[in-house]
């Protein structure tokens, strides 16, 4: 009976749970993990002596979408240096960095990740998302909306209208189908919408009476009256900028000074591209101690760490300007689409060199942020990708967490002089098997608020990642490379208690789950706002209202989270 | 240059209100065919070959040769012809697209006389590519 | 629903439908209002002469049944023998090359997708013979683009550059760029006009300035622009048959701009110099955001081409010209193009899905259709059906079925049905997933 599944015997990690590396049994009946089944029914995977953890969550991912297409559109020599032939079960596709949707599922699945975040979805191209999404095949998906640079929201909240501008979020989140509030380079993206950009957290953005930190604090405002799940999920201002670590300090202390501390309150998305110190790129410094150590001694901040790995890869982000800048220094391709009203995209394809003194600084702070960050729980492990590099480069990031040898034989080839400027050579810290099920599983899970993700408790949904690497006899810091090998291939994968992946092949092709939130707001007051709201929106945007929304019958598999907000 | 009754011209194909519109009355009707069996010329190209207005030319490249209405426009440069897309013009069109994919559909330069009047069969031509 | 639905008015067999979204070319403007009787169209309102003509013609010149057979050897079958038919020679064939995608929905794409890639074959979409050059372009360069929006509430310098929108996009003058309101900008008035072109166009009479190209030197004038505005001399008086003080002149209103977007259509892409025509349009606005803010959006010329070039993308990679062959997705364009296909006579089976080929793709080209099965998808009677041994009717994307579309800005719209289509026929959607079940039934 293929609903039936008993986990036999596997080294667990669970941390959410508090358990680290007991040997046990895990019972999972009808896609949900259970007390207890009768074994006699079950399925049995013999796990003994072998690594296992709830599913990888990904807080943070290009990986569908309007920006993710045009990502893929510009690559087309990063497709032919690897591709995925069709087997009997999978279909086939392409892609080093920016991969095909097919290709995108099977690559996380088989990596032992089944629940992904979109990490930044235009309102009006939302429907663009979701077409994407509903084709990456296993993995449970969501996109986050982009709402930073948005023209009602921005009015409404300079207008002093925070109740009216949280049922138009609220709407905006129904209508798109999203997850969370996500802001990008807030004030900025709408100045490039004339070319410019914003370089203060309280410069005036061009013809509008707010400022990037009026919008942050407003939206954060927002989030909290809505209680959202998540909270604002934010890519700071001058993000690629040197001497940016202060922008990212204040960013994250306003909000504090706003609203106090005590609870979560923001989460800085990959962080490394904003945790530079130095004024300028050739003075360039890690920035990763002073916002370690912010981070350390507050509770409203958590972030994730946007590593760079040393290889070929693609920069695409919602913040045009930054990949303006970007272009100017490479000289290479480019990609711009601005998109109306709301926000704007941008690609550019990179190459992160070990010579390079940026390329350097840029690998050390990410590796720093999560290392000297005490408390795991405030870390979620992301490369940003394809920003830093493709998601596959998960299982070496950890190999770098985990052992300061790995680290150290990096640092042998990497730029020396750069290395000088940061503070990795003299971190010995090295994360356990806990620590890494915390920053890939338990901490994403727990910040985004999903209640059955990242733990491997009863009544938690079947999302089951299984190594073939025992934890009692492998160590990590000296075997690396072993750990590294394990974490690329899963020896299964289980999701939703069907067995996915065995021996990192897709053995079961199963559609994931969508997974938005619908704020509980009475129909006739979003009626009532949106009265008001339709014909400036039609004056501005190019669609009429009625054809805005993501219609609900487009998404595969929905899986909404109904939310009681406090207004 | 008009050389002894024939006319040497770039010609441009693309799309015309009539066209588009009629195509979705049906491609076989006759407001359709009147569409696209048509060539703006300049006024004194015409002039310099002597066709009369409502006069027929035959357009050929070394692809094909076709037989289509002449309407003087003053909007088209000397030396320039326009014939709306259509699987008429698409005749002396070359299928050569120096691996870009796409056919040099404007800019080709075919040859003008004038001819007597007559009516292409569509359905004949889709016969000629049939293989009937 | 928070948003009610687009029928506004309900009474017996009449009705209305507002916000409705045209399916005729890449405009796509969703303000159409269709009024309804009887099961028939019987009003359009807002939409411009084409998209109203096909609104209004859908019974005309149909194909209301399955047939098997060319030319006037046509004999109507039933759809379980054409389907039966059809699954047949797919299996029989080595290398089917399934073109078309461009007047359906992103869902009929997508089988379309599934099937070439179990069938090992080829499959390309009609951007080939319109846009293919600006996909290459974007491919080596990079689009630097911006959604309608943006002209609309910002641009204060319009630029057409080989394109006729008056006659090929006739609403986007009003709705988008021309005389479109938005935020900071109230209309006509608060912008300039610029067309740029071999022959004066109807587009080139509403404009400010017009510059008359020589066919052929484009990229010439591309290039010279943008010297001009990277403040190099040019050291000829004119380019392209234009004077130098002209094209001074269209420098400094790009350069002076404060917004300035840049629309460019087949002028470019078929003309000699092809993709290279759009690389020097793209340098060109790369360099114009060096000093102000520029943008350029290619003019689409149907319904959902850009939703072909969006589903083909993200399923395997690659906008166009895939081949399946080897079992995973190639593009090499010169050889997995189908025009180049069809002219080398490489592909054995030609399956057509929303498009009239052999109206628009060079004779030669399609000659080789004389030796080969030629299956077509259409709910019309065009050439290519007409030439097809065997043609099956489907609905109409957007009038008698739902669909996912993109607009020539990469926008996604739903398009939503109206009225049903005539008995027993039925949208692609399902006539492809018949094929498809078929098949992999065949090959399992």
């Amino acid at each position: 009976m293929k609903d039936v599944l008993l986990i036999r015997n596997g080294v667990v990690y669970d941390p959410m749970n508090g358990v680290e590396g007991e040997v046990m049994d895990i019972a999972i009946k009808d896609g949900v993990i259970v007390e207890a089944i009768d074994e006699r029914k079950a399925k049995v995977i013999d796990a003994s002596g072998m690594l296992v953890m709830p599913g990888g969550v990904d807080i943070h991912s290009h990986i569908a979408g309007s920006k993710s297409n045009i990502g893929r559109l510009l690559r087309p020599e990063d497709h032919r240096r690897s591709y995925e032939p069709k087997t009997a079960l999978t279909c086939s596709g392409v892609g080093h960095s920016v991969p095909s949707t097919k290709t995108t599922g099977y690559r996380y699945a088989r990596m032992g990740y089944t629940t992904v975040f979109e990490a930044a979805s235009p309102p009006l191209k939302q429907k663009h998302t979701w077409e994407e999404l509903n084709d990456i095949p296993i993995i449970d998906k969501a996109a986050l909306t982009v709402m930073g640079n948005n023209w009602f929201i921005m009015d409404f909240i300079s207008q002093g209208r925070i109740e009216d501008a949280a049922i138009y979020a609220a709407w905006l989140l129904k209508a798109t189908k999203g997850y969370g509030i996500k802001i990008v380079n807030p004030g900025g993206v709408e100045a490039w919408g004339w070319g410019g950009n914003v370089y203060d957290l309280d410069e005036l953005v061009p013809y509008f009476s707010i400022t990037p930190r009026e919008i942050v604090e407003g939206l954060c405002k927002i989030n909290s009256m809505l209680n959202l799940p998540h909270t604002i999920h934010v890519h700071v201002n001058r993000l690629g900028m040197p001497n940016n670590c202060w922008t990212t300090l204040r960013t994250a202390h306003t909000v504090r000074k706003a609203f106090g501390g005590g609870k979560l309150l923001i989460h800085i998305t990959h962080c490394q591209f904003s945790g530079y110190a130095g004024s300028t790129w050739t003075t360039l410094r890690s920035g990763a101690e002073y916002i370690a150590k912010y981070v350390n001694s507050v509770d409203h901040v958590s972030l994730d760490m946007g590593q760079v790995v040393f290889t070929d890869t693609t920069t695409m982000t919602g913040d045009g300007p930054l990949e303006f800048r970007l272009f100017q220094s490479l000289a290479g391709k480019w990609a711009n689409a601005d998109v109306e009203v709301e926000t704007g995209a941008g690609v550019v394809p990179i190459r992160y060199s070990r010579r390079s003194y940026v390329g350097t600084i840029q690998w050390a702070v990410g590796l720093e942020l999560a290392l000297l960050v005490n408390d795991p729980w405030k870390i979620v492990l992301t490369t940003d990708h394809p920003n830093g590099g493709p998601f596959t480069a998960y299982p070496r990031v950890i190999s770098w967490l985990m052992s300061s040898k790995a680290r150290s034989k990096v640092m042998e080839r990497v730029n020396r002089r750069a290395l000088k400027y940061t503070a990795l050579p003299s971190i010995d810290r090295e994360y356990t098997f806990t620590d890494i099920a915390i920053v890939t599983r338990a901490s994403p899970a727990r910040l985004l608020g999903l209640k059955r993700k990242g733990h491997l408790g009863v009544g938690a949904d079947a999302d089951i990642a299984i190594y073939d690497l025992d934890p009692r006899k492998v160590d990590p810091s000296v075997d690396y490379r072993r750990v590294r090998r394990a974490l690329r291939r899963a020896a299964y994968t289980i999701k939703g208690g069907r067995i996915v992946i065995v021996k990192g092949e897709v053995v079961e092709d199963i559609p994931g789950r969508s997974i938005w939130v619908d704020v509980d707001i009475p129909e006739d007051e979003i009626e009532e706002l949106l009265r008001e709201v339709k014909p400036r929106f039609e004056e501005f945007y190019t669609v009429k209202l009625r054809n805005y929304p993501v219609p609900e019958d487009m998404i595969l598999n929905p899986s909404p989270i109904k939310i009681n907000p406090s207004i | 240059m008009s050389y002894g009754g024939r006319l040497k011209v770039v010609l441009i194909t693309g799309r015309s209100i009539k066209q588009g519109k009629s195509k979705d009355v049906g491609k076989f009707f006759d407001e359709y065919r009147e569409a696209i069996a048509i060539c703006e010329m300049n006024p004194m190209d015409m002039e310099a070959l002597g066709i009369p207005e409502g006069g027929y030319i035959d357009v050929s490249s070394p692809y094909g040769s076709i037989t289509v209405l002449a309407k003087p426009s003053p909007d088209i440069p000397s030396g320039v012809a326009f014939i709306p897309y259509g699987i008429l013009v698409n005749t002396i069109i070359p299928p050569d697209t120096d691996s870009t994919g796409i056919p040099r559909s404007k800019g080709l330069e075919v040859w003008i006389t004038p001819s007597a009047k007559h009516l292409p069969d569509l359905k004949f031509i889709v016969k000629l590519i049939g293989g009937v | 629903m928070i948003i009610p639905s687009i029928v506004v008015e309900e009474k017996a067999a009449e009705y209305t439908m507002e916000d409705v979204i045209c399916p005729f070319c890449g405009c796509c403007c969703d303000d159409i209002i269709v009024s309804v009787k009887d099961g028939r169209i019987i009003d359009v309102k807002n939409a411009c002469i084409l998209g109203a003509s096909k609104f209004l013609h859908i019974d005309d010149g149909r194909l209301l049944k399955p047939k098997i057979g060319r030319f006037e050897s046509a004999r109507e079958v039933s759809l379980s023998e054409a389907i039966e038919t059809v699954v047949g020679l797919l299996k029989d064939s080595c290398y089917p090359l399934l073109y078309g995608w461009a007047c359906t929905s992103c869902e009929a794409i997508l089988l379309g997708l599934d099937l070439a890639e179990i069938l090992g074959g080829a499959i390309d979409n009609t951007s080939i013979v319109c846009h293919g050059p600006t996909i290459l372009a974007g491919q080596d360069l990079g689009l630097i683009t911006a959604t309608l929006g943006q002209v609309k509430n910002r641009a204060d310098l319009i630029v057409f550059w080989g394109c006729n929108p008056l006659e090929a996009h006739p609403r986007h003058i009003a709705r988008y760029s021309v005389s479109s309101r938005g935020r900071f900008i109230s209309g006509r008035r608060d912008r300039k006009v610029v067309v740029v072109d071999v022959r004066r166009t109807n587009t080139a009479r509403i404009a400010d300035l017009f510059i008359e190209v020589k066919p052929g030197y484009d990229y010439e004038v591309l290039s010279a622009l943008k010297m001009l505005v990277k403040d190099l001399d040019l050291e000829v008086d004119e380019v392209g048959g234009i004077p130098v003080s002209k094209l001074e002149e269209l420098a400094d209103m790009m350069v002076e701009a404060k917004f300035g977007a840049l629309f460019f259509g087949t002028g470019l892409t078929m003309s000699r110099g092809r993709d290279k025509n759009i690389e020097a349009a793209i340098e060109l606005v790369r360099y114009l955001n060096f000093k102000t803010k520029f943008v350029l959006i290619p003019m689409r010329g149907h319904f959902n081409v850009t939703g072909a070039n969006e589903a083909f993308t993200w399923r395997t990679g690659y906008p166009v010209s895939i081949d399946f062959s080897q079992g995973y997705p190639r593009y090499l364009p010169g050889e997995t193009t189908a025009v180049d296909i069809l002219r080398r006579g490489e592909c054995d089976l030609f399956f057509v899905v929303a498009s009239d080929p052999v109206s628009h793709m060079p004779r030669r080209a399609v000659e080789h259709l004389s030796n080969i099965p030629v299956i077509t998808l259409d709910p019309k009677l065009t050439p290519t059906v007409y030439l097809s041994d065997i043609a099956i009717p489907v609905a109409y994307t957007g009038i008698e079925v739902d669909g996912s579309v993109y607009r020539m800005d990469t926008v996604p719209l739903r398009m939503r049905k109206i009225v049903d289509p005539p008995p027993g026929i039925l949208p692609d959607t399902e006539i492809l997933r018949m094929i498809l079940e078929k098949v992999r039934g065949e090959y399992s």
